[in-house]
This record gives C-alpha cells, structure tokens and sequence, in this order.
C-alpha cells in the first residue's frame, strides 16, 4: 500500500500511517462511494435489486474465502458448504424454533465456525492439494446431510422461511434486503481489510509464503491456519444467514460443489491476496453467471425449434468455462493486478516507469 | 448373511475396478505435471458419447469406432494440453486446480450442445454381456472385462515406464522439470505425451465403463467419486490407483448391504468420502504415494 501513496503526502503521526484511507482526495471518494451505493437501489428495478443483494452476499463468501485462501494460501472447495451450514442453522431456529432472526444468525455463525474449526483441523497435517480435497469431502458429506436429516431441513423438498422481521423492519421487498445486504458488505468488507493489516493477517501471508519459515519465525502454525478456516466460516456463515432471508426457500441444490467452485473462481478472477479484487470478482461472475443465464433465455425463445433445454444449459456452461479459462490464460494475478497496472500507467504517464 | 457379504465383496471389487480404470488416468497426469485433472470425467464423458454415436447411430464396424473414439480423445488431450496447460507452467496450483476445473465445465458444455439432455444410453452389444453365477453370487462379464483392463494398462504402464526411453523421461520429469529440463529432456513435448495418454485412459474407461452401465451423464462426477480412491492409493502410484480403486469399491458395497438398511439408503454416497477423511487423518499421502521432504 505504502508505495501507491502520490507524492509529497507524508504520516505525521501513527493514527494517519495506519489508516485505511489516506488522502483528502480518498476520503472525498470514500463519502461519495457510500452515497452512491446507499442511493443506488432506489433507482433501481426489484429485478436489479435482486442481482445487487445476490452480489453482495457472494461477495461475503468471497471476502471471507480470499483471506482463507489468497491470504493465508489453504484451498478450500467446501465453502458452500459453510454457507449451506449458516443458511441452514439460521433458517431452522427461526422458523422452527422462534428464535430471534439476529440471534439465530449469532448462533448460525458460531455453528458455521465450529465446522470451520473442524474442518481446518487436517490443515495442521495437509498442504495445498490434499487438503482441498479434504474440503471436497466435507462438502460432499453436508450435501448429503441436508437429504438425510429431512426432519430439520425438509431435505429436497425444501425449507420455507417466513418473512423476516427484525427491529421493526420486515424483509420482504427486495429494496430491503439488497439495504441490508449492502450494509453487511461495507461492514465486512472493512473487518476483512483491518484483519488483513493486523499481526494475523500478516501471519496468515507468512503461512502463504512459505509455512515452514513461518513456524520458525516464530507463527503459531496450527492457531493461525484454524484462525483462517474459522474466520472464513463466520464469513460463510453470514452470508447463509442472508442467503435464508434472501431466498427463503433454502434447497440443498443451492449449495453444491459447483457453488464452492464459482466461489474460488470468484477469488482467482479478482486477484488472490486482494480484497478489492474480490469485490471486483464477485461483480464480474455474478453478472457473467446472469448474463449467460439471460442470454441463453432469449435465444431459447428465439430459436425454440433449433435449441433444446440442454443445448441452452450447455452454452452456457461452454461460456462460464471459457471465460474462466482464458482468464486464468491470460490474466492469471486477476482483475485487481489488471487495476493496479491502470493506477500506475495514468500515474506514470507519458512514462513507461 | 455370509451371501450377502460374498456378494458385496465381488460387487465391490467389480465397482472398484472402475475407479481403479479412472484413477489411473488422473494419477498419470498429476504425477507427471502435479496438476489434478477434473477435466477427465468430461474426457471420458465426451469419449463414450463418441463411441456412442459411431457404433448406435452411425453403425460403423467395431474397429472404426475404436479407432475414431481415440481419435478424438487425442485430440481433446492434445488441444487441451497445448491451449489451456502449457501457459500454467509455473503458476501455482490452484491455477491448476481451477483450470482443470474451468476445462471441465467447458467440455461438459460442449457435450450437453452437441447431445443435448439426455438420459443413460447403452451401447449394442458387442462384448459379452452374460453373468457367471458361482453359487447365488453374480459376476457381469463386462464388469469383469473392466477389472482385467485396469490391470492391464497397469502393467503396460509399469513396463513402458520402466524400460522404454519416453517413459524414463516421464519419470525424470516427475521428479522436477527445472532438472529435467537441464539435463535435455524436453519437457513440454514430454507433457504433451502424458495428456495423450491419460486422453487414451478416458477413451478406454469410456468404452468399458459405457458397456457395463451405460453412458450418460454421470461419467462427469466419476472424477470427484475417484477423489477417495486417488487420496488412499496415493497421487503418484498407479498401482496404488488400482489397490485403492478394489479397497473403496469393497467400503462402498459393504456399507452399502450392512449399513443402509440401519439408516435408511443412500449412505453409500457418502461412506467413500468419510472413508477418505480417515485416511486423510491417519496416512496423509495415502499407500504408496511420495512423501515429499520439504527444505527451506
């Protein structure tokens, strides 16, 4: 961060050398970002709204997923699983149980953490590729649970949820939840960025880096990697609590493997170790998703005598992967390094270095 | 009671050889470039289509179809290797994973465009179909068929990487490719060879596999149901695929015919992959895999 700092802008004290934002002129674009996100659902339609709060709460994932995985380097393919975890226990208490809606999310995130901390657990033992896999069992089996346990999740048929209403608010139009997701974003989004600058953080790129230096330098290696898999299951965990009030109508076909593959894409296509990276990926393939998915709709209706139901899915799948594909050709640090390189051509310009 | 057992066992091991067939295929790769390859399942899934429409739609001779369905795999293997691998050298490997991952998507796309939806076609017979029945266990030939294939290639492989000179460059190459590479082999075309090859596994798992249960879309999630046989057979040894292939077989059907019954189906699903935690937690690299001593 320090080196993208303009010229002539000094800390004169630790409060400014550790701020987020720095300069009058981030300050003014900060103020003016909040207003123009917090104004723009009002200008939009319920279906935009829809696709703003979808966005938001993949972006939560993701957050929480590039500190696991871009920061502190341990590949996770059962992140939905997480969310299925926290979009399950919250959906449950409140509708079966009556519990309050922001208690059932408290309790939802610690269960969601509890699974992070056992999942983790063969992190102590297992690097890179072994360990992903292990996440790819964990997915496997919580997948299979929400069929078997059909008492609690109504296995394939489905959980309805009601209505939420919290602090006189009722959830049900889509102007309030894409508020509420919103807001969970910015908040989470500032938690992640200040985890990320703090001796953990740190900890977790030492790991990243190298986990056998790490331990001699010093990093308590099994507490900092289940840091990392418990904070990314709070992550996941809130995001399932809106997924529950988003959807509410939670089906185990909403958390599958591919969700947990889309949200490591997700990282990679933002930019791995960068938070703003997993901002800008999260927009890019949800909307990439809606599109292919729109798309394919209005060919269908087009050429209904020519294209089949399967040939729709299969061009979209064709173009979710291709673009995945030539992402990781050609742009394989991701969007955010692509943004960096723009910062520093204007800056530069007409200088090449 | 002890029927039942004899029957889950042979079961098992018939099931199994089919992982074994599959695994084999993916332990090629990932021990020559360290990448996993998701993409197999849609490999194999676009090779039995393959084989499918030459042998049910077009009625070509047996021969032809075999021949045109390794055609086409080496040409996925070869396209795949050169377009979509080869710029990932040297990135890390969640590129890889997510590359694979991104390439199995897309070939799965391609598949449903050119077949559309479709439910689990079979092919005409051309292999015998009967069952042996020894006592009131059953054994498919065709199943036995796969069983003998996998140990088949297993044995090519051991020889052809024992004592022919691409396949001591395969092995060289394991090892590390910055050595390899200084010592002349040529790495890049070595890779390619490898993707051919593993592209030639898919198309004979497909045409087995396709026989014994039909081809349809499900031969896309065998590489995840692999997941568990790779991880205890270890992600370097083909012998291991098949020994793990056998042994998770047997966990699937014995769980199958003693446990579901207690909890009502489905378990079966699920037991490779609590099978595969185990083993994670006990012997990380798996039977016969390479253990690998990391220096600063």
């Amino acid at each position: 961060m320090g080196l993208t700092v303009p010229a002539g802008v000094r800390d004169e004290n630790y409060r400014q050398a550790i701020g987020i934002v720095k300069t009058k002129t981030q300050w003014v674009g900060a103020v003016i970002g909040l207003i123009a996100l917090y104004t723009l659902p009002l200008g939009l339609s319920d279906y935009f709204n829809n696709l703003v709060a979808l966005i938001c709460i993949n972006m939560i994932v993701v957050l929480g997923l590039n500190l696991l995985t871009g920061y502190c380097g341990q590949i996770s393919l059962g992140q939905s699983a997480f969310v299925a975890v926290g979009a399950y226990s919250a959906g449950i208490l409140y509708t079966k149980y009556g519990v309050p809606f922001p208690l059932a999310t408290f309790f939802a995130v610690m269960i969601s953490a509890g699974f992070g901390i056992i999942v983790g657990l063969p992190s102590v033992r297992l690097k890179g590729f072994y360990l992903a896999l292990s996440t790819v069992a964990f997915q496997f089996i919580v997948y299979w649970l929400l069929f078997k346990a059909d008492a609690l999740t109504q296995g394939g048929f489905g959980l309805a949820i009601p209505a939420v209403t919290f602090f006189g608010i009722t959830f049900d139009t889509r102007l309030e939840v894409a508020y509420l997701c919103i807001s969970s974003v910015v908040i989470l989004a500032y938690f992640a960025k200040s985890i990320a600058r703090t001796r953990t953080g740190r900890a977790f790129i030492a790991i990243r880096d190298n986990d056998l230096a790490a331990e001699v330098m010093g990093i308590a290696l099994t507490r900092t990697k289940l840091t990392a898999f418990v904070i990314s299951s709070i992550y996941a965990g809130i995001a399932g609590a809106l997924y529950a009030l988003y959807f509410r109508w939670l089906m185990p076909d909403l958390f599958t493997l591919g969700h947990s593959v889309w949200y490591l894409a997700m990282v990679i296509v933002g930019g791995m170790g960068s938070l703003l990276g997993s901002i800008l990926g999260t927009v890019f393939i949800v909307c990439l998703q809606e599109i292919t998915r729109v798309w394919f709709a209005s060919l269908a209706a087009a050429f209904p005598n020519v294209l089949s139901v399967g040939m729709g899915t299969g061009i979209s799948h064709t173009a979710l992967g291709l673009a995945l594909v030539l992402f990781l050709i050609f742009e394989p640090r991701g969007l955010s390094h692509r943004w960096e390189t723009i910062k520093s051509t204007y800056r530069l310009w007409p200088f090449s270095y | 009671m002890i029927e039942a057992l004899l029957q889950a066992i042979v079961s098992g091991i018939l099931v199994g050889s089919i992982y074994a067939l599959v695994a084999i295929g993916i332990v090629i790769i990932y021990r020559s470039s360290g990448i996993f390859n998701f993409a197999h399942g849609a490999t194999i899934l676009i090779s039995g289509f393959v084989f499918w429409t030459f042998i049910s739609l077009a009625q070509l001779p047996l021969w032809a179809c075999i021949a045109l369905t390794i055609i086409s795999s080496v040409v996925i293997g070869i396209a795949v290797e050169y377009l979509a691998m080869r710029p990932l050298l040297g990135q890390p490997i969640l590129a890889g994973i997510m590359m694979t991952l991104g390439l199995s998507m897309l070939l799965l796309g391609i598949y449903q465009i050119i077949w559309g939806e479709r439910d689990i076609v079979s092919f005409p017979n051309f292999m015998p179909m009967g069952h042996w029945k020894i006592g009131n266990i059953i054994i498919g030939q065709a199943d036995t068929a796969v069983l003998v294939a996998a140990i088949l290639l297993f044995v090519l492989f051991t020889v052809f990487f024992k004592f022919t000179r691409i396949g001591k460059q395969v092995q060289a190459i394991c090892e590390s490719h910055i050595i390899a590479q200084s010592v002349g082999i040529d790495v890049k075309r070595i890779l390619s060879v490898v993707w051919v090859i593993a592209c030639l596994c898919a198309a004979i798992s497909a045409v087995l596999i396709g026989a014994v249960g039909g081809v349809g879309i499900y031969l896309n999630d065998l590489v995840f149901m692999v997941i568990p046989v790779i991880i205890l057979g270890g992600l370097e040894s083909i012998g291991g695929a098949i020994v793990a292939g056998l042994i998770v077989g047997l966990v699937e059907m014995i769980s199958a015919t003693f446990i579901d019954p207690i909890i009502g189906g489905g378990f079966r699903q699920v037991a490779p992959y609590l099978f595969l935690l185990i083993v994670l937690f006990v012997k990380p690299y798996g039977l016969f895999g390479w253990e690998r001593i990391e220096r600063i």
